[in-house]
């Protein structure tokens, strides 16, 4: 009984560092395909190319 | 070989693609402090992988392999000083304004005086830390390449070198990132292939290794040797360089706090399992094998080809995360604490010093690689110089309402010189760990600095 618990608990704790590798894997892919070309800056934001 | 040379190399693309992503700073608070733009998730995964190094997984699965939980509770006390940081000083670090270094911050709070030479101390223990990073680094690439050791050092060092002076803390971050994906899922996997595939009656023969390596290592360790490794760990990285970086750069307070209370959580998962793999690894690793080689004989004796250079890679993939996080911070430190006390510099020259200190830090950090000792030992002794170097100064420092320079000042010099004397000059001196003595030292010396600076302004 004792010897699964122990087991449990080191395989729980493996799964805990695999969801968090998960997490922030998440999080780089979004923030990796989210960065864009940087905003223009205000010099550039003429009237003729600042939109309607 | 050639499978595990295209993996290498193809994760040295996806790293390269990465940092790319992150575009070139373009300016001075771009490469020190990513513009304080940087998410919770990044940080914390970037924060878990720069101190997850090779002391942390090869270190602590050989000292698992050794002594069993013993060094599962010495990690404690770094998870502990994890979340602590984070409830008492990250926030307090975060709110500082203009503030790109643990070095400013003590320049914020003391003089200028303090800050350069918190400044010295903060460049060379990322040196010295770096160094042992590429040392662990250079012996990996070997392994995978079959080179000489100072071609796979220089291999490693140029390759961080090169996406860190180019893309400065957010490439860092999110090269780290990466990296923290990688080694998270890599190295539970082999845990659990190990465990369903290798250990026949897992259960009963795992708990057995357990419980003989854990009586033999508080068997063979005294305890005032316990209390020395449990301070040297929870003292001896904290707010070391590429941490405070990090706690700086996050984009509110609460994200700082957060990020190193689950950094601390996150380390308690992490000791678990490693120094699981090191009781595993009883039952299939040579008993004599060294400290630093018992990971390494156990990929390589229980996987199969692809997994062991997957797991090779998972390996460059802890060290370089540290790497680069050190070469970074130590640029930094550089250009903030020892350039700008001394020129007006523009932010542009401000961009190029911090990039040319990359390569420097680079150049020192491969040259002192080949004089490591082994890969604990050498961070057991950045760590007993750290501590009483800097620890009571910026701490204090935070949180004292008028901190005094003379404290400040003569803590960090008396701090760092009895740290090295006790570390190299008389080492048994008293029997008591070098890193208690001079932290002692330092904090006596904070009190006396106290003192003196109030009877200098009381006239």
């Amino acid at each position: 009984m004792m010897e699964t618990l122990v087991l449990i608990a080191v395989v729980l704790v493996a799964a805990l560092v695999v969801a968090s590798g998960v997490w922030v894997g998440v999080v780089l892919i979004v923030t990796v395909t989210r960065i864009q070309r940087p905003a223009s800056s205000p010099k550039d934001r003429t009237p003729e190319n600042a939109g309607p | 070989m050639a499978l595990s040379v295209a993996l290498v190399i193809g994760y040295f693309t996806v790293l390269g693609f990465v940092a790319l992503r992150a575009r070139a700073a373009r300016e001075y608070a771009e490469f020190s402090l990513a513009r304080q733009a940087l998410p919770l998730a990044l940080i914390f995964g970037s924060l878990c992988a720069a101190y997850v190094g090779p002391g942390f997984s090869i270190g602590f699965v050989g000292r698992g392999f050794h002594s069993g939980l013993l060094f599962l509770c010495v990690g404690l006390a770094y998870a502990c000083q994890n979340i602590l940081v984070g409830i008492f000083i990250a926030p307090r670090l975060r709110s500082l304004t203009d503030c790109h270094t643990l070095g400013d911050a003590i320049g914020q709070k003391y003089n200028r005086a303090c800050q350069v030479l918190a400044g010295v101390i903060s460049v060379g223990l990322c040196a010295g830390f770096a160094a042992v990073m590429a040392n662990a680094a250079g012996v990996v690439i070997q392994g995978v390449f079959h080179i000489p050791l100072w071609a796979a050092v220089t291999l490693a060092v140029i390759m961080a070198a090169l996406y860190m002076s180019f893309g400065g803390l957010k490439a860092s971050v999110m090269t780290d990132a990466l990296q923290f994906t990688l080694f998270s899922i890599l190295m539970p996997g082999m845990f659990l292939f190990l465990l369903i595939r290798v250990l026949n009656d897992s259960a009963a023969t795992f708990t057995r290794e357990l419980v003989t390596a854990t009586s033999a290592g508080f068997r063979s360790t005294s305890s005032i040797e316990v209390v020395g490794l449990i301070a040297a760990f929870f003292l001896g990285e904290t707010l070391i360089p590429p941490y405070a970086n990090r706690a700086l750069a996050t984009q509110t307070t609460s994200a700082s706090r957060n990020s190193f209370i689950l950094g601390g959580m996150f380390s308690t998962l992490w000791f678990t399992m490693m120094v699981s793999l090191g009781i595993v690894a009883r039952t299939i690793v040579p008993e004599g094998t060294s400290e630093d080689r018992v990971l390494l004989t156990l990929i390589k004796t229980t996987m199969p080809m692809a997994g062991y250079t997957l797991l090779l890679v998972a390996l460059i993939s802890v060290i370089m995360s540290s790497l680069d996080s050190l070469l970074n911070a130590g640029a930094v430190a550089f250009t903030e604490d020892l350039v700008k006390p001394f020129a007006r510099i523009s932010d542009k020259t401000a961009l190029v010093c911090g990039r040319l200190a990359t390569v420097g830090m680079a150049v020192l950090a491969a040259v002192a690689a080949v004089a490591m000792p082994s890969i604990i030992e050498g961070l057991l002794i950045c760590y007993t110089i750290w501590a009483p170097a800097i620890l009571p100064a910026a701490v204090l420092g935070l949180w004292l309402k008028k901190p005094r320079p003379w404290a400040g000042f003569l803590s960090m010099v008396a701090g760092a010189t009895a740290a090295l004397s006790f570390q190299f000059i008389w080492p048994d001196v008293v029997g008591i760990p070098a890193i208690l003595l001079a932290l002692a030292v330092s904090l006596a010396a904070y009190l006396l600095g106290h003192v003196l600076g109030g009877l200098a302004e009381g006239r």
